[in-house]
């Protein structure tokens, strides 16, 4: 092929390209770090019933759901450790099932809206330690992510958390914010 | 067990200077061994408080150190404060960067540190321990700590040791005192030992004194009436008057009389010759000495008796007691030179003799008494304190041979210058024996 082939060929590749959004490669905002940060530590605060394991080497399982960004430093954060003993798994649960949403340990939802709504009732009733950042709607999340200057607190449902069998560091609950619940 | 130990202490042990001396060095060693040893265990101690309060700083900041709340951790290093011993402490996040912290005594926070179990800096105890939830490593925690400064402890310990080193001057002084004490009865039981030697050989020489004294005496006094004999009798073969034959004859016959009237006295003392015993009542029996008795005194004395109707009856040897109470009665006599009374009293006593009934006979002058040495030796024979050839010294020892062979006893009553009382106890007799004067 001659040179103005290839500048067909790759002015018609570039093009395709740019129909699909790549994911962004800015660098992780500071949000992005803390909510990842704050996500990967919840899961050694809080405790999780025995049956939320079927063997002992079953994975802990961090589901994340509608934000990539916090997906990727999460994995990052978690490459070869253990929660108590269970080698440390980041899933992306976009397009998974309830039985899939039901096997993790923690569910971080960052969409909000009707596919927020969908997320939690597919959770509702397993022990899966729902992290948000919105208050609104009919369903609840056991932690809501909020904003305190420059700073990313939380706040936690306690009866929410009591009714799933979770049972939250008091070390934990005692830097958690008050909020609307 | 415990007599073993019992007798080696008498015997001296703790007497023996080193032994003392080495339980005193002991008491002080062993006590600064303990001083060491509760030194020792203040200090883990120490340590080991220091590791459980950084601990318990390390569980109380975990939860604020991971979710970037330096108010909380603030908050809680601020109630360490409150805690005088904790001199600083500090929260060091994951990157090691110092979060919180305060320092009041030491020197300033460390920028970075290591983690390390609790050591001894100077005058402080130190501690890092990790932050940890998990398996999460979420920084660290500093503390440090006062120990005691030296100056206090030393103090402390120089207080215990004057109390110590008392202590072991106590036990040495008291070793001391013991040896002392047992040496001391050593010494009073080889003096009382000398002593008593010497006693017996007091006694045993005065035995050997009053023997040679008899033997003497007895030998000197046969030896003149042998030879008055022999004398007369030489005179008797070479004369033929009779008038003086007669009169030799009779010297003769008066010199063996005499040397009989010896032997029987000597006889009586050592009590071989069996006594003709009767039952008699001694006031009868003095009654009828009367004559004889009055015969003896001379001008200006007088008796008096002192009895009532009958005593009890004793089983005696009439003739003896007769010859007894004549001796008693001259010995009175050549006591009162210039005259006096002698009192012969007879009493009945219940408690005489072991308690047992006896009669007391006993004649009393008031001349001029004996001293104590004279009592103790007035029975030995031929022992006298008259002058040469007024006494033959055997007088009170017939008396004493009478009444012991009577199964009596005599004692002699004296006070020096004023009077003396010689007194014979007879035993009362039993009621059987049958009368036969």
């Amino acid at each position: 092929m001659r040179a103005a082939t290839v500048l067909r060929l790759s002015t018609f590749w570039c093009t395709i390209a740019m129909l699909f959004p790549s994911p962004s490669s800015a660098a992780p905002t500071r949000e992005t770090e803390l909510k990842a940060a704050y996500i990967f530590k919840f899961a050694s605060f809080v405790q999780w019933p025995t049956d939320a394991f079927a063997r002992a080497l079953d994975p802990f399982r961090f589901c994340v759901a509608g934000d990539v960004d916090v997906q990727k430093v999460l994995g990052r954060l978690a490459a070869g450790q253990q929660i108590g003993g269970h080698p440390a798994l980041v899933e992306n649960v976009d397009d998974h099932s309830e039985q899939a949403l039901a096997r993790c340990h923690i569910l971080y939802a960052a969409p909000a809206g009707e596919r927020l709504q969908v997320l939690l009732k597919a959770t509702e009733r397993p022990p899966v330690l729902t992290v948000t950042n919105t208050g609104e709607g009919l369903r609840r999340s056991v932690i809501r992510f909020v904003r305190r200057g420059a700073n990313i607190r939380f706040v936690v449902n306690r009866q929410l958390a009591e009714a799933k069998r979770l049972s939250i560091s008091s070390k934990m609950l005692a830097v958690a914010v008050e909020g609307y619940e | 067990m415990i007599s073993l130990f019992r007798a080696r202490i008498d015997s001296g042990l703790l007497s023996r200077r080193w032994i003392t001396s080495a339980l005193a060095v002991l008491l002080i060693l062993a006590s600064a061994l303990v001083a060491l040893q509760s030194e020792r265990e203040s200090y883990s101690a120490r340590e080991r408080q220091l590791s459980v309060q950084a601990s318990i700083l390390a569980g109380s900041v975990a939860g604020s150190l991971a979710f970037d709340d330096p108010a909380t951790t603030r908050e809680y290093l601020s109630v360490l404060r409150l805690n005088k011993d904790i001199k600083a402490a500090a929260v060091f996040d994951g990157e090691g960067v110092l979060v919180a912290g305060f320092a009041v005594a030491g020197g300033p926070l460390p920028r970075r540190v290591q983690l390390h179990p609790p050591e001894l800096t100077g005058d402080y105890l130190t501690a890092v321990e990790p932050v940890q939830q998990g398996e999460l490593q979420l920084g660290r925690v500093y503390l440090r700590t006062a120990i005691e400064p030296w100056m206090v402890r030393a103090g402390r310990y120089l207080s215990m040791a004057l109390v110590i080193v008392l202590a072991a001057l106590v036990i040495f002084i008291l070793g001391a005192a013991h040896a002392a004490a047992v040496e001391a009865n050593r010494r009073l039981q080889e003096e009382t030992r000398a002593r008593e030697r010497a006693e017996a050989e007091l006694r045993q020489a005065q035995k050997m004194e009053a023997l040679g004294q008899l033997t003497g005496g007895v030998a000197h006094d046969f030896n003149n009436l042998i030879m008055a004999a022999t004398s007369g009798l030489d005179l008797l073969e070479r004369t033929t008057d009779p008038t003086r034959r007669e009169k030799l004859r009779l010297g003769i016959r008066d010199a063996l009389e005499r040397g009989s009237k010896v032997t029987q006295q000597l006889l009586d003392f050592s009590r071989r010759n069996p006594l003709k015993t009767e039952l008699v009542d001694v006031c009868d029996r003095l009654r009828s000495l009367r004559d004889l008795l009055d015969r003896a005194l001379q001008d200006g004395l007088a008796i008096e008796y002192q009895f009532a109707a009958t005593a009890w009856p004793v089983e005696i040897d009439p003739a003896q007691f007769d010859v007894a109470i004549l001796n008693l009665v001259v010995n009175a006599r050549d006591a009162m030179p210039d005259g006096g009374t002698i009192c012969i009293h007879v009493e009945n006593s219940s408690n005489g003799l072991d308690g047992q009934d006896c009669v007391n006979v006993s004649v009393a002058d008031e001349g001029c008494g004996m001293p104590p040495a004279a009592i103790e030796r007035a029975f030995e024979p031929f022992f006298t304190t008259k002058p040469v050839g007024k006494g033959s010294g055997l007088g009170l020892s017939q008396v004493y041979g009478f009444a012991t062979a009577s199964k009596g006893t005599v004692s002699i009553t004296s006070v020096e210058g004023r009077s003396t009382a010689v007194t014979i106890r007879l035993p009362r007799a039993r009621p059987d024996t049958k009368w036969t004067a």
